[in-house]
């Protein structure tokens, strides 16, 4: 009964159109007044900050804050030039650059939607110029960009690890290897589409220019190398490594490719507050109504109802569950409202923590590009000028290609957890 | 600079939020400066000085937990928070309108409430003398921010229900491309 006033109000309050985290305060409240424990209200403010109160969540507005230092500078330039430089004389070479370029990105900033608008404008024109559609680009350059919530370090990642209290560094070697595979299919992709095309190809550069090429990109490759190596080689905690990547893309943006004012970086951080206060609310909000839903049994209630399913069917009542919502919320809101709900019930089922991490993040990440509502449909309609229209058809080849590389990460766990267990 | 008659004048109440919006947008970005050098100074003196600030690690925590709460405000007032939209965008504007003032009637009995749990949870834990762990600050500086943050979404909200019954409202697309901008 509860639970059911619980969603109505939400649901409610969400078709109205108020801000997720005001619809789960408002069912939180009114069934945690009305049927909750004789407990004293002042806990849900208690449990609010205690959401946002911890040392390994501090990782995430760090990396929101490199991640925005990152977009306003020239590194994504360099990247693609770079990308460019030794891949564009090959077939589809154009279209593969931009999907490396849009991965080495995602192991700099972690957010998906900052790559379209730092690589795309960059690369789109190049694309349509050199023969490619402008529906195939645009379906590229978003769905590219998603890697960045796979390829450590994603934000959602990490946001996974701490719902569950799973391992940050697992998460990340985990999520590397997801976005490995998705990254070669995609390029693969491209590489099928330029030959059926007959997309011309781009000029094979010397080892010289190549190396200049390498030589204006080699401090933005400097980043992930010290931010990975640093957790990895237990130098850093990821939070430690967040500052670190804030510190590093200041000191390359302002001191050394002078693309950045020093006041430049005061409004990237008003910004990047802006955007952490919005994530992290909602946070605080979700930590309050998992407080409730443990406190009336709803994740046993969940494991009960799925006791009798299969870990096939567990991970495809997942997926389709993740799917649905990464459709129609941001990938973060997805994760930590319904995670709490199925992880207990997942684990029963067998599933790796892990695992179950990596095949939620390739779900929401898919979720973004998918219509009606995918957050990175519409930055496309806005940074490519395009329809709705337009990108939803762009992009639909590549929901089939993502569709058939989520099936495989699901259910073959060997491929996202082969590096994991090496840890 | 002299408003032109055709110019509408901001009426002072919301100046004076535009001014308390500007401070807590400064005063949040700051603070994020200030998270980021306390956590990298941390990390790299315990390499290279072999010293680091014991109480580093919490007043971080503290600062980002008043970037959560009282950064929130700014984007209430704006109507900037993730929320779906579908049903909203499909409504007819003054269907529309009477939607938004519901959120901001919403928003402010939520406010209403939460503003009063975390005053009464600040109170109990200044009352009880309890102090950080490593930084030498009242623990009633964590749960401040809750209570500080609902005391301004609750003015954000009671802006959204006037404006709804004044038809004062910020047009919904401009909000949207405003809001993709943002994400972008």
């Amino acid at each position: 009964m509860h639970v059911a006033v619980l969603s109505a109000v939400a649901l409610v309050v969400l078709l109205i159109g108020a801000p997720i985290f005001l619809a789960i305060m408002a069912g939180t409240i009114i069934t945690f007044e009305a049927f909750g424990p004789p407990i004293p209200s002042m806990v849900l403010p208690q449990r609010m900050v205690d959401g946002v109160n911890k040392f390994s969540l501090l990782a995430i507005p760090l990396f929101i804050f490199a991640a925005d230092i990152i977009a306003r500078g020239q590194i994504g330039a360099r990247l693609v030039r770079l990308a460019d430089a030794y891949v564009g004389h090959i077939t589809g070479g154009l279209a593969i650059a931009t999907v490396l370029a849009c991965a080495l990105f995602g192991a700099m900033s972690g957010i998906g939607p900052a790559a379209v608008v730092s690589i795309g404008p960059l690369v789109f024109p190049a694309l349509v110029k050199q023969g490619y559609s402008r529906g195939f680009a645009v379906g590229l350059i978003t769905t590219s960009s998603t890697l960045a919530m796979l390829i450590p370090p994603g934000v959602a990642m990490i946001l996974y690890a701490l719902q569950t209290n799973s391992s940050i560094g697992a998460m990340f070697l985990a999520g590397l290897m997801a976005g490995t595979v998705f990254t070669s299919v995609l390029c693969a992709y491209a590489y099928v589409y330029a030959k059926m095309k007959g997309v011309e190809r781009g000029e094979k550069l010397d080892w010289k220019r190549r190396w200049d090429a390498t030589k204006t990109a080699i401090w933005a490759l400097g980043l992930p190398v010290f931010v990975l190596g640093g957790i990895y080689g237990g130098a850093f905690t990821p939070t430690e490594a967040a500052a670190f990547a804030c510190i590093y893309a200041i000191v390359v943006e302002v001191l050394i490719y002078r693309s950045m004012r020093l006041q430049e970086v005061f409004y990237a951080a008003n910004q990047s507050a802006g955007t952490i206060s919005v994530l992290l609310i909602l946070i605080a909000a979700g930590t309050a109504l998992t407080y409730y839903l443990t406190l009336s049994q709803v994740p046993q209630q969940v494991t009960q109802l799925l006791s009798g399913a299969s870990m096939i069917e567990v991970l495809l009542i997942i997926n389709v569950v993740f799917l649905v919502a990464g459709m129609f919320v941001d990938p973060n809101s997805a994760i930590i409202v319904l995670t709490p709900l199925i992880f207990q019930a997942a684990l029963a089922a067998g599933i790796d923590p892990i695992h179950l991490g990596a095949v939620i993040v390739a779900n929401v990440a898919l979720g973004m590009v998918s219509p009606p509502f995918g957050l990175n449909l519409f930055i496309g309609i806005t940074t490519f000028k395009v329809s709705y229209r337009e990108v939803v058809t762009a992009v639909l080849p590549f929901i089939g290609l993502m569709l058939i590389v989520l099936v495989i990460i699901t259910y073959i766990p060997a491929i996202v957890l082969w590096l994991p267990s090496l840890m | 600079m002299t408003a032109t008659p055709d110019t509408p004048r901001t009426p002072p109440w919301v100046r004076v939020l535009d001014g308390l919006q500007s401070v807590v947008a400064w005063a949040s970005g700051l603070a994020l400066i200030c998270v980021t050098l306390t956590v990298f100074f941390n990390a790299t003196g315990r390499y290279l000085t072999g010293w680091s600030f014991l109480g580093g690690e919490e007043l971080a925590r503290l600062l980002t937990v008043w970037i959560t709460f009282v950064g929130a405000f700014a984007l209430v007032r704006h109507e900037r928070h993730v929320n779906i939209d579908l049903v909203l965008g499909a409504c007819p504007p003054h269907v529309q309108r009477v939607m938004r003032g519901a959120v901001g009637a919403i928003g402010i009995c939520v406010m209403s409430y939460l503003t009063w749990t975390a005053y009464q949870l600040s109170a109990f834990s200044f009352g009880t003398g309890q102090m950080g762990t490593t930084l030498p600050v009242p623990r009633g500086l964590f749960f401040l921010p809750v209570c500080v943050g609902a005391v301004l979404m609750l003015i954000a909200f009671a802006e959204i229900f006037v404006r709804a019954i004044l038809d004062r409202l910020e047009p919904l697309e401009v909000m949207g491309a405003d809001r993709l901008d943002r994400d972008a």
